[in-house]
């Protein structure tokens, strides 16, 4: 049953919106040598950084993280994944995994994205 | 009264917004640091991953925004954000001071993540109290860690989970 208390509505407030263009995501995956990078690079071409977040499932699990995590947060018992960065500039976003451990990484892992219209202006 | 910005107002019902469809609170208890020894160190202040979760009601993997807090809820911090302390590590050989120097150490670090059944946490610290001794002696082959007792912390993780696309 829907709560209507939740439903009210302030249209002057900017709110974030998506477009279905600017989500998605993408595999990488890892050939298993040392020190290894996989970057994805998303266009957006709006002119402005909007707001965007990014997540992964970094222990090659189904399981996605969305948090900016490094190598020991998912540590014991996998102990090698790769941690995430990304970053935004006017036309495009750029995520990165790495791979920080002299461990090789081998697998898949996917990196998913929402970009959003609003930079909250 | 509210001053309209006319330019905000415009609302485009074909792009989607953000619907939260799960939110909650973790409490985890989390004992600080670890000893660690192995064959070249020992009492070493290690991290320590403490780890909870909780069923995925929604059924199906989003995004998740979440903040921490440390202080019992008086004060929250973005989930990527790390919290540092700070001590001073003293190096002695055969006994005799060497050296000292200041370092930090992760008070507290938090991860976040689900699947289409169940919400995952990970509360990461190498947390304690003291400042750390290292005492590195004849034949030099084993760096001992004394002076720092581990710090237990309750780290309350605030979440709400939004669809992915």
């Amino acid at each position: 049953m829907a709560d209507l208390t939740k439903a009210a509505f302030y249209s002057p407030l900017n709110y974030l919106k998506k477009s279905d263009d600017l989500s998605g995501s993408e595999a990488v995956t890892f050939s298993g040598s040392s020190l290894e990078v996989k970057t994805v690079t998303v266009s957006h071409n709006l002119g402005y950084i909007p707001f965007h977040t990014v997540a992964a499932n970094l222990d090659d699990a189904d399981i996605i993280w969305s948090s900016n995590t490094d190598p020991y947060i998912t540590g014991a018992p996998t102990g090698d994944e790769p941690f995430m960065e990304y970053w935004c500039t006017d036309t495009t976003l750029t995520i990165r995994l790495v791979n920080s451990d002299t461990s090789p990484i081998t697998g898949d892992r996917t990196v998913y994205w929402n970009i959003y219209l609003d930079y909250g202006g | 009264m509210v001053t309209v910005n006319r330019d905000k107002a415009v609302f485009y019902s074909l792009d989607p917004i953000d619907k939260i469809v799960k939110s909650g609170t973790f409490t985890v208890e989390h004992g600080g640091a670890q000893a660690l020894t192995t064959s070249s160190i020992q009492n070493f202040p290690d991290i320590r991953t403490v780890s909870d979760t909780e069923a995925n009601d929604y059924g199906r993997a989003g995004f998740i925004r979440a903040v921490y807090s440390i202080d019992g809820g008086t004060s929250w911090q973005p989930v990527d954000s790390v919290s540092f302390f700070g001590f001073t590590e003293s190096f002695y050989i055969d006994g005799g001071f060497d050296s000292s120097y200041p370092l930090v150490g992760n008070r507290m670090q938090v991860a976040i993540g689900c699947d289409d059944t169940t919400i995952y946490v990970r509360a990461i610290s190498d947390y304690f109290t003291g400042n750390t001794r290292v005492d590195l002696n004849n034949p030099y082959t084993v760096s001992v860690y004394s002076g720092w007792t581990a710090a237990a912390q309750t780290v309350l993780i605030r979440y709400w989970m939004f669809e992915r696309e």
